[in-house]
C-alpha cells in the first residue's frame, strides 16, 4: 500500500507529457493576448483614476499610493510585450516567469480602483503555473523537426511520457487549481451568512435582481432572462442546487478523468447560463479554455497529422468490371 | 461568488439625465469612469459617501455638453441620485419608479461654452 504522502502528491501533481504543456501555453497566451490588447486603453485610464479611489490589493498593497501614470502604462506595453513572448514560448525560462509577475501587477493594479474582479484569478494562476513549467518553443519545434524528418517514434516521448516534461516542474496543477477554486466558492457559499439555504435558491434569484438593477441603471440594462427568471422561483432553485452540487463535485472531477470531462461540461454550461441570465462575461470560462487541461491535448497533436494526410491522400478509383 | 443576503427593497447610486421639462433617465457609467461597470458603480458610491458628489455631478455635466453625443441632446440636466427599487415590483411587471430617490448633487449642461 501506497504512504499516505505518496497518495497524496500523485493525486494534486499528477503528471503530463511537455507537448501538453506546450500546447496549453499557447492557448492560455492567445487567450491573455486577446484579453489584454483591446484592453490597453482602459487600463492606461484606469491609471490616471483619481488617487482618492486608490484602494491597493495584492501585490500593490505594498504602495501607500498610485504609480505614476506614465510608469504604469509602460508596464502594459512591457506585459504585453512578454505575453507574445510567452505565447510564442521566446526564451520560456525568462520571459515565462516575468509574463507572470507583470500579469499578476498589472492585474492587481487594475483592481485596486474600488472593485476586484476575481474572475481574473484563474487566468492569473494558469499562467503562473505554465510559466514555471517547462513546454516552451523547444518542445513543439523539435517535435515538429522529428516530424518532419520523419523519425518520430510511434510512442513519442514528448508527448507521452509525464517524466520527460521535467521532473516536479512538469507536474502540471492547471485542473487542480480550478476545480479548487470552484470548490472555494462552494465553501463560500456553505459556510458564509447564509449556509445550506443558499441552495433554496432565493438568495440566488435576489442577486440576479440586485444585478439586473445595477445594469438597469447604470449600463444597457439587464437581461431579458433576469425578468424571466424572477418570476420562476422554482428554475432559480433547481439552478442554485446545481451549481451547489456542480462545486461540491470538484474534487470529484479532479480524482477521475472521465468524470472530469463530464464534469467540465456542466462547469462551462453553468458560466453560459450565468452570461444568459445576468449578462456576466466570465471569459476565460466562457470560452472553455479554463477546462483545457482537462483534456489530453497532445493527442489533437499526434492525431491532426494523420488526419491532415487521409485528407490530401486521393481515394484509390474502384477497380473496373 | 453571489453570497450576499438580499432585501425586497435595495438601493443604487447612479447618475441621472434630465431633458427640459424635468423628465429623467439613467446615464451610463462611461461618464464616470474609466473601469468596469462594477468598478464604476463602486467609485460612484464612495465618491456620493465622501460628500463629493458635487465635483462628480459637474464633471458628467461636462462630459454631456462636450460629448456631443446625439442620446444625450437632449440631456439639460445632470443629477447624481441614490434610487430605492422594490425588486418585486420592479421584476414582476410592477412599477418600476424608485420608492424612494433622493438628489445628491444636481448641475446644468452647459453647451456651446468654450
Amino acid at each position: 500500500m501506497k504512504p499516505l504522502a505518496s497518495k497524496l502528491e500523485a493525486y494534486w501533481f499528477a503528471g503530463v507529457p511537455a507537448l501538453r504543456l506546450a500546447l496549453l501555453r499557447v492557448l492560455v497566451g492567445a487567450f491573455a493576448l486577446w484579453y489584454l490588447l483591446p484592453r490597453y486603453a482602459m487600463f492606461v485610464a484606469v491609471g490616471q483614476s483619481d488617487p482618492s479611489l486608490f484602494e491597493p490589493v495584492g501585490v500593490i498593497a505594498v504602495l501607500s499610493g498610485p504609480m505614476p501614470a506614465n510608469v504604469f502604462q509602460l508596464l502594459v506595453i512591457a506585459n504585453l510585450v512578454a505575453c507574445v513572448a510567452f505565447l510564442l514560448g521566446w526564451r520560456h525560462r525568462q520571459t515565462g516567469p516575468a509574463f507572470a509577475a507583470m500579469l499578476i501587477v498589472v492585474l492587481c493594479y487594475r483592481n485596486s480602483w474600488s472593485m476586484i474582479y476575481h474572475s481574473d484569478n484563474v487566468l492569473v494562476m494558469h499562467v503562473m503555473i505554465l510559466a514555471l513549467a517547462p513546454g516552451g518553443r523547444r518542445a513543439l519545434v523539435r517535435r515538429a523537426r522529428r516530424r518532419r524528418r520523419g523519425d518520430l517514434p510511434a510512442a513519442d516521448p514528448w508527448a507521452t511520457d509525464p517524466t520527460r516534461a521535467g521532473g516536479t516542474a512538469g507536474r502540471s496543477r492547471l485542473m487542480r487549481h480550478h476545480g479548487a477554486d470552484l470548490l472555494r466558492l462552494w465553501v463560500a457559499k456553505v459556510v458564509g451568512l447564509l449556509g445550506w439555504t443558499w441552495a433554496t435558491g432565493e438568495a440566488a434569484r435576489g442577486q440576479v435582481a440586485v444585478d439586473g438593477l445595477r445594469k438597469e441603471m447604470l449600463g444597457d440594462g439587464a437581461a431579458p432572462l433576469a425578468f424571466a427568471l424572477y418570476e420562476s422561483p422554482a428554475l432559480v432553485t433547481v439552478m442554485a442546487a446545481g451549481s451547489l452540487a456542480l462545486e461540491l463535485a470538484a474534487p470529484v472531477a479532479m480524482a477521475h478523468r472521465r468524470v472530469g470531462w463530464l464534469w467540465t461540461l456542466a462547469a462551462f454550461a453553468m458560466h453560459w447560463g450565468i452570461f444568459f441570465v445576468m449578462g456576466i462575461k466570465f471569459r476565460y470560462q466562457l470560452s472553455g479554455l479554463i477546462f483545457a487541461s482537462f483534456f489530453p491535448l497532445e493527442r489533437v497533436a499526434l492525431l491532426a497529422p494523420v488526419a491532415l494526410r487521409r485528407l490530401r491522400t486521393p481515394t484509390a478509383a474502384p477497380a473496373g468490371p | 461568488m453571489f453570497t450576499a443576503r438580499r432585501g425586497e427593497v435595495e438601493e443604487v447610486v447612479y447618475m441621472k439625465g434630465l431633458d427640459v421639462r424635468g423628465e429623467g433617465r439613467p446615464l451610463s457609467y462611461k461618464l464616470a469612469g474609466a473601469g468596469g461597470l462594477n468598478q464604476t458603480r463602486r467609485q460612484i458610491r464612495r465618491i456620493v459617501r465622501d460628500g463629493r458628489a458635487d465635483a462628480l455631478c459637474r464633471a458628467v455635466a461636462e462630459k454631456v455638453a462636450r460629448g456631443g453625443k446625439k442620446s444625450l441632446a437632449d440631456v439639460a440636466e445632470v443629477q447624481v441620485v441614490t434610487g430605492k427599487y422594490h425588486l418585486t415590483s420592479y421584476f414582476s411587471g410592477g412599477s418600476k419608479a424608485p420608492v424612494l430617490e433622493v438628489v445628491h448633487a444636481s448641475a446644468r449642461v452647459e453647451r456651446g461654452r468654450p
